[in-house]
């Protein structure tokens, strides 16, 4: 390599590994000043593929972040009885927790959370919910939800084993999201959501902030 | 001051060294990429197409939603939700990991392969997990130079392309395995020696349950020894004399995220990535040379 080639190497060595490190160390919550920085270099880091955004390198903090979203629906079939819509790789047994080892909607979960998270709003529990609808068929229900598991810490977990009871048993799982599914005709529907009362998402995380 | 700087800095760079170590590492990430691709095959009639969960509207709005520019995020995926283009994007996705794998056309194979690992990264965007941005910067890292194609009997020659590759992807590892630490420990989960427990309480390991992490003293020991690998790996790698034994606990660490976290891919990529720390012959002569010099 000549001289002139390894300085250009080496410029790219620099920027390439200071990229990197801004994207890596934002990746848990970036400050304000990460924040505009990553702005300014997605014009690289997007395009090639090397956004690192929120993408748990931790593999767990032990959030209820990390526990996927399941989704219910009732149908006129059955009133009463919340059914699990299809997951890919997901077998929804009497096995708790639910095995998602096989399935990639845990990555498609955290990202949904995180974004429901930010701001509140149910809007992409909601686009999700209408897509799973979708990929349901013909078959419309009455009503769908958004369940998030119950999060309890290694503690709590000893407590119900030493109590003779199931993590079902002593605590209910959250219901994030309620919409009525409401048809429109032509084959059309919409979803309305349900009180906005129902939404529990905020008990859960005080809970979780108090855990031992 | 800046003279011994740069030299060290070119020495360590730019020194030439045979292509050995850049070719294991790019069969070793080609053989990675190859089940990648094909792991999307068997349930992409359920995530993509029109149907899918993930089809071109829902994609969009999401996108939309998470102000997530569709022009950055670069596609051209993003102009059909026919079924048969993904699954055929798949499979060229599986032949050109195959063709690189064998080493088969240079770096043009290697450039075909990243444009479609990265658009296919871009439309899988709400799936994306840590694999895609580090599995993507190492096949860039190998567009300098591909290495040899396998089963190649004559020698190749010694070159500086091939330590600036073999240095890319050794710098990119550690500071993805130091990343990893340090994000652990910024939760108490982990200082608590609790981490291994939440990932089987989430249902999210692919060996352990929570039923067989009932004894406190197990899932701590499971939890620190996992942050203490970590560490081990980051300290022994830098260490010229200990770094075979930095890579083989730093592949026992990917067993771990593979194993006891549902990261198979990303631990397979790290342990791909791990392989350009182990010595080749033309480092032992270095370090024999270095030894003999007074």
């Amino acid at each position: 390599m000549t001289k002139t080639q390894k300085r250009l190497a080496s410029a790219f060595i620099v920027v390439q590994f200071a990229v990197l490190t801004l994207s890596l160390s934002a990746n848990l919550s970036p400050s304000a000043l990460q924040g505009d920085l990553l702005d300014w270099v997605e014009y690289y880091t997007i395009p090639t593929a090397q956004d690192y955004g929120a993408v748990p390198l931790e593999l767990t903090h032990g959030e209820s972040l990390d526990f996927p979203v399941a989704f219910q629906a009732i149908y006129a079939d059955e009133p009463g009885a919340w059914v699990p819509l299809r997951l890919p790789g997901v077998a929804f047994g009497k096995e708790r927790p639910i095995k998602w080892t096989n399935s990639r909607w845990p990555n498609l979960s955290r990202a949904v959370r995180l974004l429901y998270g930010d701001t509140g709003d149910p809007e992409p529990l909601a686009i999700l919910a209408a897509a799973l609808l979708k990929s349901e068929g013909e078959e419309r229900p009455l009503r769908v939800r958004a369940v998030s598991p119950t999060v309890i810490s290694f503690i709590q977990y000893q407590n119900v084993k030493e109590a003779n009871l199931t993590v079902a048993e002593a605590f209910n799982d959250s219901v994030i999201y309620t919409a009525d599914v409401v048809v429109l005709g032509d084959g059309r529907w919409s979803l309305v959501p349900v009180e906005e009362s129902q939404r529990t998402a905020r008990s859960e995380l005080k809970r979780q902030e108090g855990q031992p | 001051m800046i003279k011994p700087l740069v030299e060290n800095w070119d020495e360590f760079w730019f020194k030439p060294s045979s292509g050995v170590s850049v070719t294991r590492t790019r069969v070793l990430l080609a053989s990675v990429a190859t089940v990648w691709f094909g792991s999307f095959l068997a349930k992409s009639g359920y995530w993509f197409g029109e149907q899918g969960v993930l089809n071109l509207a829902t994609s969009s709005q999401l996108l939309g939603y998470a102000q997530t520019s569709r022009v950055l995020n670069w596609s051209p995926l993003w102009l059909t939700d026919s079924l048969l283009a993904i699954r055929v994007w798949l499979v060229l996705g599986v032949l050109a990991s195959l063709a690189v794998l064998v080493g088969v056309g240079g770096r043009i194979s290697v450039a075909v392969w990243l444009v479609i690992a990265v658009g296919w990264a871009h439309r899988i965007f709400w799936l994306s997990s840590p694999v895609e941005p580090a599995l993507v910067a190492m096949m860039g890292y190998l567009l300098v130079v591909p290495g040899a194609m396998i089963l190649r009997t004559s020698p190749v020659e010694e070159s500086a392309l091939h330590t600036l590759v073999r240095r890319l992807i050794q710098v990119h590892v550690w500071m993805l395995l130091l990343a990893g630490l340090l994000s652990a420990l910024a939760s108490l989960t982990w200082w608590r020696g609790e981490g291994i427990w939440w990932l089987a309480s989430a249902g999210r390991s692919n060996l352990l349950t929570q039923e067989l992490l009932s004894n406190a003293r197990v899932v701590n020991f499971l939890s620190h020894a996992m942050l203490v690998g970590y560490g081990l790996t980051l300290w022994w790698l830098v260490v010229p004399v200990t770094r075979q034994l930095g890579v083989c606990v730093g592949w026992m660490c990917c067993a771990g995220i593979a194993l006891l976290a549902d990261q198979i891919l990303y631990a397979a990529v790290l342990a791909a990535g791990l392989s350009a720390f182990w010595p080749v012959a033309s480092d032992r002569k270095t370090t024999a040379s270095e030894d003999l010099q007074p």
